[in-house]
């Protein structure tokens, strides 16, 4: 593996971590993998498509618009798909299949709206590639990288430095004392969700700047969740590397002769797979333990 | 033939930071009646669990009669002779209360799948034949006129009975309860009572209690064990233990202030 | 007013599919994102020995469901002690794994283009048939000590186990089954629409069978019958395009479990044998 795969790798696994890091948020406070984030991705990466095509935005001001979109739209599923499943205390199984079909749902309103034709998003950029002592970055990966990195600070920085912050860990560790501290645990599920959104409208612009945008494109939510897997599921920080690893994991896989991107998914497949039975809960997680 | 039906040797469990069961030993006498008690958090059901294969054991052993079943799935520490119930209930509460009992009968139920699928006679005669030792303990407990009810919508002293009819009908040689009078008004728990002691009668049952209720403790048990942060802090018969000054200043100390 | 043929047809398939379904999430709790994967082997199976090396259609048939089963004992073994969301993952997994293999041994399989001159054996009666002879075995599956043991593990695991249910084993039964039951429905589709390509089978028709059981209540077998039904005719009654289609699934599922999560029949079936249902919390299941 060449310096120059890793580097390609560590710039999708970036991409691939703000998409596991929304989903590892939802499945701390909520306890199960939400797949309706896959629906945010596409939603708001053909949105960001919209505001760069339409009003010729740069790329700052796409992801910010953009990203201000995925968090309502967050919002707005929370409302319809999982609030009043909260306030029943429905069973896990029921979260999961809303999001789910939530999923679906938002994937096939873009396939009516858009149709099945691909669109790309436009250059951002005068200069494509940067080059460096011999290392070739697209700008658009570095930059995809750098703000990957700042994004994932301010997070962390929320998490551990505001009190919304210590309300999402109180809630993700012990809802029920959380609430009988006073919180609003409906609040702090809203603004999580919103912070999700955001995460996810960032991603979702990244993605469709990766890729060409077509409808299915939120399916790469799975990533999200291999990377959470792999990093042990709920937890942020492993959520990233697991990401990180899976990007570099696919750029080697696919320059494999023989592999590419045809039969990557299945090698994926197969280590997840031994991954899961070897060490189930992941890199940095622990398996909890059932109180009986 | 060894006189205890179950012994548990110097078994210890932590999780995490916490040493739940620190060397904890306990004989069950064949046909006899053994509490554990000991505050809350004293790792009293964690020992249970460890018994009965929920958690594996960090060290030590429990032996059933002469045979080593510590390691063993759950599922078989159960086939082989161990029953246990719940604290908070846990029935099955998308099967009715037959089928409940009938669950615990199924994986002694000698038919196979084809002859499931197809409907073949023996699966039918087979089928009949568990209804009826269902029905069977459900009458023991009293239960019987609710067999087709759902489970939620017994009163919880009723729920409990069940738990019992459905823990019997592994046909076990050590039962383990866990709390079974915990929410139990005070009729209830002498019908309670009753009740364990015929079933302990009539079908040798060795039994192996937690709780709280001095009154049943003291009742019942042959012998006691008391524990205390994972650790045996005493044990001996009920009334030596009562006096016991340790215990009273860890466990019946908080009962008389209450 | 056309109910053709073809939607008939179409309709029996998806029951054979969703009886399926039934086995593994509504009996056993567990979320299969890859079904229609099962669906793609036997169909695939099936169709590349009679078209390509002539096999007669009985032979090929039993072969493309055998070949569902292997390849749910082959998946379901690592995959059954997993945690639910985690089920998901390997089984959708699995479903990409078989696409992208399809897609690329195009020699055999024609690749993205698909498998063509698959000889129409598939009749009405035979679907029909095959269907009620699915729901006949799943019947007396779900009434039988299996279902029991396996409504026992989905509601409560830890005390099925403590009662001598062996869990892992009977999940494992429950998965071998269903992806048999979707390889044949595989293999009577292939044979019916002559042609079949590595698309038709992603997780989303996987899902689809899933919001079928759901819509018609988990623990129901007569519901998931009645919404495969209901589902499965109505949009060609209506007219609708198939993106309209599955918007309808999705709101009609967003609904019910919202307001009505034990589904169309919740734990009921008609028929012989009436229970009283649980109050409306969705706690059943």
């Amino acid at each position: 593996m060449s310096l120059q795969q890793l580097l390609n790798g560590v710039s999708l696994g970036s991409v691939y971590s703000i998409i596991a890091v929304g989903f590892a948020l939802v499945f701390n406070i909520l306890k199960f993998s939400n797949f309706s984030h896959g629906g945010v991705l596409t939603v708001t990466a053909y949105t960001g498509f919209l505001i760069a095509t339409r009003f010729s935005l740069g790329l700052p001001l796409t992801l910010f618009f953009t990203s201000l979109a995925g968090g309502v739209l967050a919002v707005l599923i929370e409302r319809v798909a999982f609030r009043r499943l909260r306030r029943n205390k429905s069973p896990v199984i029921f979260f999961f299949v809303s999001s789910i079909t939530m999923g679906i749902l938002l994937e096939n309103l873009i396939t009516i709206a858009f149709s099945s034709n691909f669109y790309s998003y436009p250059k951002f950029f005068q200069r494509t590639i940067l080059e460096w002592k011999g290392f070739h970055m697209a700008v658009t990966d570095f930059w995809m990288l750098v703000i990957s990195l700042v994004v994932l600070g301010l997070l962390m920085g929320i998490l551990y430095r505001t009190k919304l912050g210590v309300a999402i860990r109180a809630l993700s560790m012990d809802p029920t004392t959380t609430l009988l501290m006073g919180a609003n645990v409906d609040r702090i599920v809203v603004a999580t969700f919103f912070v999700v959104g955001i995460l996810g409208g960032i991603a979702g612009v990244f993605l469709g700047i990766n890729y060409t945008l077509y409808p299915q494109l939120g399916q790469l939510i799975v990533k999200g969740f291999i990377a959470s897997v792999i990093g042990g599921l709920g937890n942020l920080s492993g959520a990233v590397v697991g990401a990180l690893l899976l990007g570099i994991l696919e750029v080697i896989l696919t320059g494999i002769e023989g592999i590419g991107s045809g039969l990557a998914p299945v090698v994926i497949f197969f280590i997840t797979l031994i991954f899961l039975i070897l060490r189930p809960q992941g890199i940095a997680g622990k398996i909890i333990q059932e109180k009986v | 033939m060894n006189p205890s039906v179950l012994t548990v040797r110097n078994i210890s469990k932590r999780f995490g930071g916490v040493q739940a069961v620190q060397n904890f030993s306990l004989v069950l006498p064949r046909g006899g009646i053994v509490s554990m008690i000991g505050p809350n958090g004293a790792g009293k059901t964690t020992v249970f669990n460890l018994i009965s294969g929920v958690y594996p054991l960090d060290q030590g052993e429990v032996y059933l009669e002469d045979e080593r079943i510590s390691g063993l799935p759950q599922h078989l520490i159960t086939r082989k002779g161990i029953a246990r119930t719940f604290q908070n209930i846990r029935l099955f509460q998308g099967l009715t209360v037959l089928e409940n009992v009938l669950t615990a009968l199924d994986p002694f139920t000698p038919y196979t799948l084809v002859e499931a699928l197809f409907r073949l006679s023996r699966s039918r005669g087979e089928e009949k034949k568990a209804k009826e030792k269902a029905r069977e303990l459900l009458r023991l407990v009293g239960l019987d006129s609710y067999q087709d009810e759902q489970p939620s919508n017994l009163p919880y002293g009723l729920q409990r009975k069940l738990e019992i009819a459905r823990a019997l009908a592994i046909r076990p040689k050590v039962l383990l309860l866990d709390e079974p009078a915990a929410g139990l008004n005070p009729k209830e728990v002498y019908d309670f009572i009753d009740l364990i002691y015929t079933l302990h009668e009539d079908h040798s049952l060795s039994i192996l209690l937690i709780e709280h209720r001095m009154q049943v403790v003291m009742e019942m048990s042959d012998w006691v064990y008391v524990l205390n942060f994972g650790k045996l802090l005493a044990e001996g018969k009920p009334q030596d233990v009562q006096k016991d000054p340790e215990v009273i200043k860890a466990y019946i100390g908080e009962e008389e202030a209450c | 007013m056309g109910i053709s043929v073809s939607v008939l047809v179409f309709t029996c398939i998806s029951i054979i599919g969703v009886s399926g379904v039934f086995l593994i999430t509504g009996l056993a709790g567990m979320f299969s994102l890859g079904q229609a994967s099962f669906m793609a082997v036997g169909a695939y199976t099936s169709g590349v020995l009679v078209v390509r090396f002539g096999v007669p259609f009985p032979v090929a048939a039993v072969t493309g469901t055998l070949a569902g089963v292997l390849a749910g004992l082959l998946v379901g073994l690592p995959t059954v002690r997993l945690r639910r969301d985690y089920i998901a993952l390997v089984t959708f997994g699995f479903g990409e794994a078989i696409i992208a293999i399809l897609n690329n041994l195009s020699h055999i399989t024609g690749g993205a283009m698909g498998l063509v001159g698959i000889p129409p054996m598939t009749t009405l009666p035979l679907v029909l048939l095959s269907a009620v002879f699915s729901l006949f075995f799943v019947w007396n599956f779900k009434f039988s000590k299996y279902g029991r043991q396996c409504i026992a593990i989905r509601t409560d695991e830890l005390a099925a186990r403590s009662m001598g249910i062996h869990g892992d084993g009977l999940k494992l039964l429950v998965f071998i089954l269903s992806a048999g039951l979707s390889a044949y429905a595989g293999v009577l589709y292939g044979f019916y629409t002559t042609y079949v390509d590595p698309g038709l089978f992603n997780w989303t028709r996987s899902a689809e069978w899933i919001i079928m059981v759901f819509f018609g209540g988990l623990g129901s077998l007569t519901g998931a019958v009645v919404s495969a039904i209901l589902l499965g005719t109505l949009p060609e009654i209506l007219r609708f395009a198939s993106e309209w289609r599955i918007l309808l699934y999705c709101a009609i599922v967003l609904v019910i479990i919202n307001f009505r999560p034990k589904g169309l029949l919740g734990e009921r079936e008609l028929g012989i044998i009436k229970k009283k249902t649980t109050p409306d919390t969705g706690r059943a299941v």
